[in-house]
């Protein structure tokens, strides 16, 4: 019964709440949001004692009916969410323009999120995606700014088509298999003849998932919808934290579903390098604070999507672990942005200085969040970064790691550098409950990192052993390539012009579409070679 | 795009001679039931997607006062750089 709660309580609850607008909307939300977070690490419990739970809706069979399946990996997605939709709706508590429509929205987000994590059909996934994405849509340009309508459009529109095409391979698995029921496909997919029948919907799919995920070609709408000016931070903190994550989930489930029969790990591989690589450079010849954050999302969802990717147990768990730690850091990063963009009126980090005089307790849960997503040791980002780094298995995926790790730590030191100074601005007071927010999710990145062995015990029952002279060895490192990137960053790349400047890599509609297209061929063409 | 997605999803399965699968008489050929249950649902997502994306269309011509992409886009430029 458990699974239904997850799903229909938010949204009941929600629809109620808009409908009946009382005073104790809010208050109501609150306890909605603790109830579902307590409810969470209960399930979780739960199925790391007993297992995995399944649920059939709607008909007796497993196969034919619409099932709720909840492993180990969904429930701590599901811990996630409702632990980062707390943090939100806490900070953004008694802002102006949370009105009962936007908590209405933020609950069926919600909710829609969970069951994304929890269904194992896949019509039922297409049908989910699509809604989330209109929702977000909606949220991204709930302030009704100019430019958030324009970004707010092209997201909706682009992963729309990618949907579409997703649904378009969902119907050719059908006709194949006449389930849809992902693990029952898994199954029945190691009895086919002819794989190269699994071509075509496989790219389609694939296709349809890399843009949710933004891989290499594909990426452009997610600066655009992450960073766009006017959207609230908390909205940008879900995004970025969250729903991108749910792309990803999706990869894993839809590439493991496919995976006996069509393997594309190297390919994969390569994308996520390039992803991540031209992520970090878009991000360093960024001026705009929230513009950087969302670039950076990009790279580390190159970097997860490599770990991922790799062929072995441990990159593997690596990459999910990075899943979470992500969105850890990610979050504090883009609520701190939002506390300093308000208060300064600019996003411009070459305008901003002297954070940290003016609002300590941010910029405290900040550097938190940069020391974890450059790796610094007993962070949380270097233990996933050591994990995926303890699955490469060549010398050269090594070495890109360091040099996207050096990438990371450059631009973070441009972002840095607000912190520092003084400026004659006089600052408002933070209210506490921002503080109180800001301070808790940071103060995870820095309990992640030093329960990291723990964590991945309890996620994956797997052990590391993190040994004194890897840390050392870690602190060595990650000192030296902050000197490094310091140096690199002070005398090479801060006088470089496009970096000065800003390149700005804008593409509408139609170009989006022409790169899904030819991520599309590119993808028919690799699967068509590595199955002759 | 979705016309032709939806078009697909009837074609699949289908079989000469099929009746509609409603309780009656045991061996004969029935047509698969579940396809239009969810040509049904996709054509109820297509319906309020394309409502969505034309609220927004609509709001976005009372803001720039023109439906083209690239003058859109244009004068986002102009603003930026003032």
């Amino acid at each position: 019964m458990i699974l239904y709660f997850f799903i229909f309580v938010p949204i009941l609850l929600g629809t109620l709440l808009y409908l009946i607008p009382r005073k104790e909307v809010k208050i109501i939300a609150f306890i909605l949001q603790i109830f579902l977070l307590g409810l969470s690490i209960y399930n979780f419990i739960d199925i790391s004692n007993n297992g995995d739970v399944i649920q059939v809706l709607g008909s007796n069979l497993a196969i034919t009916g619409i099932t709720l399946v909840c492993d180990q990996f969904s429930a701590a997605l599901i811990i996630l969410s409702a632990f980062i939709f707390l943090i939100c709706y806490i900070f953004g508590l008694l802002d102006k323009f949370v009105n009962n429509l936007f908590i209405f929205l933020f609950i069926i987000l919600q909710s829609l999120i969970m069951s994304i994590f929890l269904t194992r059909d896949l019509f039922n996934i297409y049908v989910l995606v699509e809604v989330s994405t209109i929702i977000v849509s909606v949220l991204i340009m709930f302030k009704k700014d100019s430019v958030s309508l324009y970004d707010g459009m092209v997201y909706l529109i682009s992963n729309i088509t990618a949907m579409t095409l997703f649904l378009f391979g969902v119907a050719i698995l059908y006709k194949n298999f006449g389930v849809l029921d992902i693990d029952t496909i898994k199954l029945k997919m190691q009895y086919i003849e002819h794989s190269r029948s699994l071509i075509l919907p496989f790219s389609l799919m694939i296709t349809g998932i890399g843009l949710k995920c933004a891989f290499l070609p594909l990426f452009s709408w997610l600066p655009k919808a992450h960073a766009t000016p006017s959207a609230p931070s908390i909205v940008s903190v879900i995004l970025s934290g969250l729903y991108v994550k749910v792309g990803i989930y999706l990869f894993i489930r839809i590439t493991d579903m496919y995976s006996p029969a069509i393997n594309l790990n190297t390919v994969f591989l390569i994308v996520g390098i390039l992803t991540s690589l031209v992520g970090i450079v878009f991000a360093f010849s960024q001026s705009d604070l929230k513009l950087i954050l969302a670039y950076h999302t990009v790279s580390q969802l190159g970097l997860i999507l490599m770990g991922i990717s790799m062929g072995t147990i441990t990159s593997y768990y690596g990459g999910v672990l990075h899943i979470f730690n992500h969105a850890m850091f990610k979050s504090v990063l883009f609520l701190c942005a939002g506390i300093i963009i308000d208060h300064y009126g600019t996003r411009d980090v070459y305008k901003i200085k002297g954070v940290f005089k003016n609002l300590p307790f941010v910029s405290i849960a900040m550097i938190m969040a940069i020391l974890g997503i450059t790796g610094a040791p007993f962070f949380n980002g270097s233990v996933s970064k050591y994990l995926i780094q303890g699955g490469a298995k060549n010398l050269i995926i090594n070495s890109t790691i360091i040099i996207i790790n050096l990438g990371t730590i450059i631009s973070f030191i441009k972002v840095a550098k607000i912190l520092k100074g003084s400026s004659g601005i006089c600052i408002l007071h933070v209210r506490w409950y921002k503080r109180v927010a800001v301070l808790l999710i940071g103060s995870m990145c820095l309990i992640m990192g030093l329960a990291g062995p723990l964590l991945v015990k309890g996620l994956f029952n797997y052990t590391i052993d993190m040994t004194f002279a890897i840390y050392i060895e870690k602190m060595i490192v990650y000192i030296v390539s902050l000197a490094i990137g310091y140096l690199l960053y002070n005398k090479v790349i801060h006088k470089l012009k496009f970096v000065r400047e800003g390149i700005s890599f804008d593409l509408g509609v139609n170009e989006i579409s022409i790169s899904m297209l030819a991520f599309f061929i590119f993808l028919v063409v690799t699967t068509y070679i590595t199955l002759i | 795009m979705g016309g032709g997605v939806i078009l697909y999803f009837i074609s699949i399965n289908h079989q000469p001679n099929s009746m509609p699968p409603i309780m009656g008489e045991v061996g004969i050929v029935y047509a698969d039931p579940l396809p239009q249950a969810l040509v049904i649902t996709a054509i109820v997502v297509g319906i309020s997607v394309t409502a969505v994306a034309l609220v927004m269309f609509i709001s976005m011509y009372h803001t720039y006062g023109t439906t083209n992409w690239q003058k859109v886009k244009k004068m986002l430029n102009e603003r930026k750089n003032k």
